[in-house]
């Protein structure tokens, strides 16, 4: 930076103004105030995706259940392992109406949803399966 | 001409080399943006390298769900220990799961010979369990590393996986400390 005195030599000043390294400051500080909200979204993100993987083993054990101990809706319950994990998780079993002539007396289908609410204005997240059994009673 | 001398000597040397609290602002600047950056970069890189832990932790807790499925699918499994699974399959074959500290190990054999093999890596730390419940489900219970503690970041599959670097001190209280448990259930 050069600066021209009323003498009309030409004053090279050394080492750097504070208003400087204000600019540099400030700059810095609004990357920064940018780069937390970023941070905080990766974060959120990763525990969506772990979230959507537990559920989906979850609705996987709760499926096996219902196939092998022929369990009624109204029966099914979120496991313990899960529970602790997230308590605020609801477990929601559909009766879907099956349309197919050939198999609708004797197969049924279940949607399953396990529902965790988000933070504000968020949609709740969900993960869900639809799964086919045997009907116990089979129409004569 | 005594008033110009001094003037002019003034002048000289107010502006002769940088004053001295301008240095003193300019390190004080450099020294805090050159904190946030260091503290910013040391955010990104362990959010990283957590973020690579549960990918990795996921990726095999999810292969793993979907082998061992097809597998009881076909056979009923029998847990040996609790380290340990069996499945024999009305063909002869026989599929053992077996546990050595964070990795999990699919062996399936016919008569003594080996057919396949598989395995799958958990970060160190963690612990898996194999056990039978009261109403005959069968159970594998997957333990997530503790948070607070350090393992070696080669410990994955390595020689020293599960092997605690460092660990908080004091001990962390047990109800704080406890890991975050997966299971799957084969009924």
């Amino acid at each position: 930076m050069k600066r021209t005195h009323g003498t009309g030599r030409t004053h090279h000043r050394r080492g750097s103004l504070l208003a400087e390294g204000l600019v540099a400051c400030i700059i810095l500080g609004v990357a920064i105030s940018m780069l937390v909200p970023s941070l905080s979204a990766i974060g959120k993100q990763r525990q969506s995706v772990r979230f959507d993987s537990l559920a989906m083993i979850e609705l996987n054990n709760i499926a096996d259940m219902i196939r092998q101990q022929h369990l009624q809706p109204a029966e099914v319950q979120i496991s313990d392992w899960f529970s602790h994990r997230y308590s605020e998780a609801s477990l929601a079993v559909e009766l879907l109406p099956n349309d197919d002539e050939a198999t609708k007396n004797t197969l049924e289908a279940l949607r399953l949803t396990i529902r965790r609410p988000l933070w504000e204005s968020m949609p709740d997240q969900t993960v869900s399966i639809v799964i086919w059994r045997a009907t116990e009673e089979p129409a004569p | 001409m005594k008033r110009s001398l001094y003037t002019s000597a003034r002048k000289k040397s107010l502006r002769c080399g940088a004053i001295f609290h301008y240095y003193l602002a300019y390190v004080t600047l450099v020294s805090s943006i050159l904190m946030m950056t260091g503290s910013v970069l040391h955010t990104i890189l362990q959010s990283d390298q957590t973020d690579r832990q549960v990918s990795m932790f996921l990726h095999s807790l999810l292969r793993c769900e979907r082998t061992l499925r097809a597998d009881a699918d076909a056979a009923n499994p029998s847990v040996d220990s609790d380290s340990a699974l069996t499945l024999t399959q009305e063909d002869g074959v026989q599929i053992h799961w077996a546990v050595d500290r964070g990795i999990l190990t699919r062996l399936e054999t016919q008569d003594g010979k080996s057919l396949s093999s598989d395995r799958f890596i958990f970060p160190a730390g963690s612990r898996i369990e194999m056990k039978t419940r009261d109403d005959g489900a069968t159970v594998l219970r997957f333990s997530e590393p503790s948070a607070f503690v350090k393992y070696s970041a080669v410990g994955s599959g390595g020689v020293n996986r599960n092997k605690a670097v460092e660990e908080a001190l004091p001990p962390t209280p047990t109800a704080a400390a406890a890991q975050p448990v997966t299971e799957i259930i084969l009924y």
